[in-house]
């Protein structure tokens, strides 16, 4: 394999996760190797219930490896920790007690990287970014779910993850939504040249966002294969129909399916 | 010929519903009065059973003017502030221990369902045994009132935080305490409002019933004394007066925790500001 040419910045060997059920172990996710480039971002893709949660889970820190390890920027995984800061699906990820500028500056000062007044310019910085701006001073529950989500990436984002997990963030939106984010997404990940663990079950959505597709299959899963998605460049072009044809037949599914996604 | 074309989405309101609510009460609490005075003037029962309303009023004006039904007052709302400080306080390091040792978790379970179901006023003769006939006693009762309902609805809401912000405060590598202070309390607020309400209402019920009890022993100054007082001396319009006191003074307690609600966890969304659907 090619990736471990320049160091990356994440690196999973070998990695089994399970979980202790009556009848014994239970694995779910066997033996599975990646690495993800500094600034690059990378599509945990594979159906419902393959285990691609469970596997940003561990590189998050929440799931203990029955073997294997995951290592992010040099350091071995052992715990959560603000450098590989998660987007989680749900909406009420946010702390609906805390203004949206609040709920990106209290991070900073929680792990101390940043005092009140700095946090605060910084977290207006992150809001500007997501062009949040208007929305700084409203409460959680007075936005939308697209801009909950915005408002989660931008409080990541703020953290300056050497890693910034993102869980399946828009599989709550409508497509509209969905394509928008996608799209402001990729820009902002760009600018900022944050190193990305994408996970999702849209194809779509992995060709659109990822240079690297690392697709999950089996029963305990493991890594099919891995589709180089670097050439696409917009979400209409022909690679990008191309890329996401071969990641359809990889998959299984059929080609056609892969539009309407 | 011309068509009416209904564009209001909100259905209008007729009659009774339509009025504000102020009047609404004003209304209601004028029947209640009438029927009051009617029954006094049509039947012959003595005053000394059952006062007409101007004599209530005036013993109301009289207590409260002349301090007497004040300084009562004063006396078990200080009785009360500082037994519901103490029961809070409890409420709080009990949740917070029993999140850090599975055995507390369990103790403080069981104490909860036992004396949670207990009506505090059924302490009170261990607590004179104990404590003697002195404000100790009472503000021992009035914490017991406290501190289960509390604890109950903290340890709740702890427990059904929504796990998603706690792994939010995992990723950030948040210290216990400050998983307690910066995410568990505040999300679990909704129902520690709640055990504040239950705790202040069964408080305020088992404080009055305690001084009653007290007065009839001799112990004097709150407002259950004052009740009790009154009735020993068959001063009907204070008794009346009395009661009046009692129920404005729940009431307002409860407007002051709804406020504290409206500015809090209706404001952050976390509690809707009306149950009922106005149709």
């Amino acid at each position: 394999m090619n990736y471990s040419a320049v160091s990356p910045m994440l690196d999973v060997v070998g990695l089994s996760l399970g979980y202790q059920t009556p009848a014994g172990m239970s694995v779910a996710v066997k033996n599975v190797n990646f690495s993800v480039r500094r600034g690059e971002t990378a599509i945990l893709l594979g159906p419902s219930g393959c285990g691609k949660s469970t596997i940003l889970k561990s590189v998050a820190g929440f799931i203990k490896p029955l073997k294997g390890t995951v290592t992010v920027a040099d350091r071995q995984v052992t715990r959560p920790g603000p450098d590989r800061a998660v987007v989680f699906q749900e909406f009420d990820q946010l702390f609906p007690w805390r203004t949206v500028l609040d709920n990106v500056s209290y991070p900073l000062r929680a792990t101390g990287k940043a005092g009140r007044a700095e946090a605060q310019d910084r977290a207006g910085h992150w809001l500007g970014i997501m062009r949040l701006e208007a929305a700084a001073h409203k409460f959680p529950h007075q936005l939308s779910g697209g801009m909950k989500q915005r408002v989660a990436i931008a409080r990541a984002l703020a953290l300056e993850p050497a890693v910034l997990l993102m869980d399946e963030p828009f599989g709550a939106l409508d497509p509209q939504t969905r394509l928008r984010l996608q799209l402001e997404v990729i820009e902002v990940v760009k600018r900022t040249a944050a190193t990305v663990l994408f996970v999702t079950h849209s194809i779509a959505e992995a060709a659109l966002v990822g240079h690297d597709i690392i697709i999950l299959d089996g029963t305990p899963s493991s890594v099919v294969s891995i589709v180089d998605a670097r050439s696409v460049g917009d979400p209409t072009s022909q690679e990008a129909l191309e890329v996401g044809r071969q990641v359809a037949r990889l998959m299984g599914q059929e080609a056609s399916h892969v539009i309407g996604d | 010929m011309s068509l009416v074309i209904e564009t209001d989405a909100v259905p209008r309101r007729r009659g009774w519903r339509s009025l504000p609510v102020l009047l609404r009460r004003a209304i209601q609490l004028g029947l209640v009065l009438g029927g009051w005075q009617f029954y006094i003037q049509r039947s012959d029962v003595s005053p000394l059973i059952f006062p007409p309303p101007g004599e209530v009023f005036s013993a109301l004006w009289r207590g409260w003017s002349s301090g007497a039904l004040a300084g009562a007052t004063w006396t078990t709302l200080k009785l009360l502030g500082i037994s519901l400080l103490i029961g809070v306080v409890l409420a709080f390091v009990f949740t917070v221990l029993a999140r850090v040792n599975s055995f507390v978790d369990d103790a403080v379970e069981l104490a909860t369902s036992m004396l949670n179901p207990l009506p505090s006023v059924a302490m009170l003769p261990i607590a004179i045994i104990w404590f003697g006939l002195n404000v100790n006693s009472l503000i021992f009762v009035v914490v017991n009132a406290v501190v289960w309902p509390v604890t109950l609805n903290i340890s709740t809401g702890f427990r059904t935080a929504n796990q998603t912000l706690v792994n939010v405060g995992r990723v950030l590598g948040l210290s216990w305490w400050r998983m307690v202070t910066d995410v568990l309390f505040p999300a679990a607020l909704p129902y520690t409002m709640t055990g504040l309400k239950t705790g202040l209402g069964y408080g305020w019920r088992t404080i009055i019933a305690a001084e009653l009890v007290f007065g009839i022993s001799g112990s004097k100054s709150g407002l259950g004394n004052y009740l009790n007082d009154a009735r020993y001396f068959l001063r009907t319009d204070e008794v009346f007066a009395g009661i009046i006191s009692v129920a404005v003074i729940g009431i307002v307690l409860e407007a002051g925790f709804n406020w504290i609600e409206h500015r809090t966890i209706v404001r952050w969304g976390m509690k809707q500001a009306t149950s009922t659907i106005d149709d």
